[in-house]
């Protein structure tokens, strides 16, 4: 009886540690992965950091031949729609806008790219903290 | 004799608010893509004082413009000259750059903005806690998971009410840019929520602070009224 209840702690021990690295690791990042995944726009950063210049001033080929990575999916250029409704919310966007502000107006605000209904949901997210801030306590300053 | 006590008192001001971190000041670039292999770089400048809450981004990449954020406005300037504006609030408050001026990015003031404290575990050597959401928003928004590292925040993890993740930011490389005040240089983001994965990096370098020189950036010059 003692041997089973001491098999029963242990593997409840083992079980206890295994939930308590994988919360950990939920904060790890994956640093080869990325390094091979953001490779090209690293050399773009190397070469723009050397060179001083803006997109405008690079050609497709250009592009190509510093990053091998095609102009045509650099986001550059996007229509805004003014259309835009809650239930179209992206919480992606408002994700964005409610925890990381900085982060967020580089990619979303800024970021021609993103429609104007993803911008909006950004703006939301930041207005919800906001008024958080403000039923908490006036604000993070 | 009274000279020398002014001179001393005044040095010791001086000395004093030398050590409190107002401004910021730092090189960034943000590098991104998109599950659907969209990308993008953004490099520049950014400058901050918190006394004058106007976020300065200097941009030459994709394009050289400046953009200022203020509590109500956005204004963007090419060439010095104003292009566009629009009253979007720059929610200057809930910037990195202030949170870690005023000693709040430990947490991301998480706490100023009404959400409650659950769980806590320790693991790894990292503190997770768990952070509810205000009953107002339960149905909104999920569970925000705050990792601190050494005293410092390592990571945060937002949830929809699915428990599913729909943004993880990691926070590393830490400098201690002066006493008692410490910058993340690299901060890689995860968006999950859409149906698409967003990835970003955004990295820090040459990271000062209480710059005296270049006030005319960080009190940037707006158009009158504003």
């Amino acid at each position: 009886m003692k041997k089973v209840l001491l098999l029963v702690a242990v593997v409840a021990g083992m079980m206890i540690s295994t939930v308590k690295a994988s919360t950990a690791d939920l904060f790890s990042v994956d640093q080869v992965s990325i390094e091979q995944e953001f490779a090209g726009l690293n050399d773009l950063d190397a070469f723009v950091s050397n060179s001083n210049v803006e997109l405008g001033d690079l050609s497709a080929a250009e592009m190509n031949s510093i990053s091998n990575l095609s102009m045509e999916n650099f986001n550059a250029n996007s229509p805004l729609s003014p259309a835009f409704t809650l239930a179209d919310m992206d919480w992606a966007s408002f994700a964005w806008g409610f925890c990381c502000w900085p982060i967020g107006l580089f990619v979303v605000v800024l970021n021609k790219n993103k429609s104007s209904e993803q911008k909006i949901s950004f703006l939301i997210g930041a207005i919800v903290t906001t008024v958080l801030g403000a039923i908490g306590g006036g604000g993070a300053a | 004799m009274k000279f020398k006590l002014t001179f001393a008192i005044l040095a010791f001001v001086l000395n004093l608010n030398a050590q409190i971190p107002f401004r910021i000041e730092s090189t960034i670039t943000v590098k991104e893509i998109t599950s659907d292999g969209k990308y993008s770089l953004s490099k520049g400048l950014v400058y901050f004082d918190k006394n004058y809450k106007k976020l300065v981004y200097n941009l030459t990449f994709p394009n050289r413009e400046t953009l200022v954020l203020t509590l109500n406005n956005t204004y963007k300037y090419e060439n010095n000259k104003l292009i566009e504006s629009a009253a979007i609030p720059g929610f200057i408050e809930f910037t990195i750059y202030n949170l870690a001026l005023n000693g709040d990015l430990k947490d991301f003031g998480i706490q100023k903005m009404g959400y409650t404290l659950g769980e806590v575990e320790k693991s790894e050597g990292q503190v997770i806690s768990t952070w509810l959401p205000p009953k107002h928003m339960a149905k909104k928004a999920g569970k925000i998971l705050i990792s601190q590292l050494d005293g410092k925040l390592k990571g945060v993890i937002i949830y929809d009410t699915n428990n599913s993740i729909v943004n993880k930011q990691i926070f590393e490389n830490y400098i201690d840019v002066a006493v008692n005040f410490s910058f993340p240089t690299t901060i890689y983001a995860f968006n999950y929520a859409g149906g698409k994965e967003v990835k970003q990096i955004t990295t820090y370098s040459n990271v000062t602070i209480n710059n005296l020189k270049d006030e005319a950036l960080y009190n940037y010059a707006l158009p009158a009224g504003k």
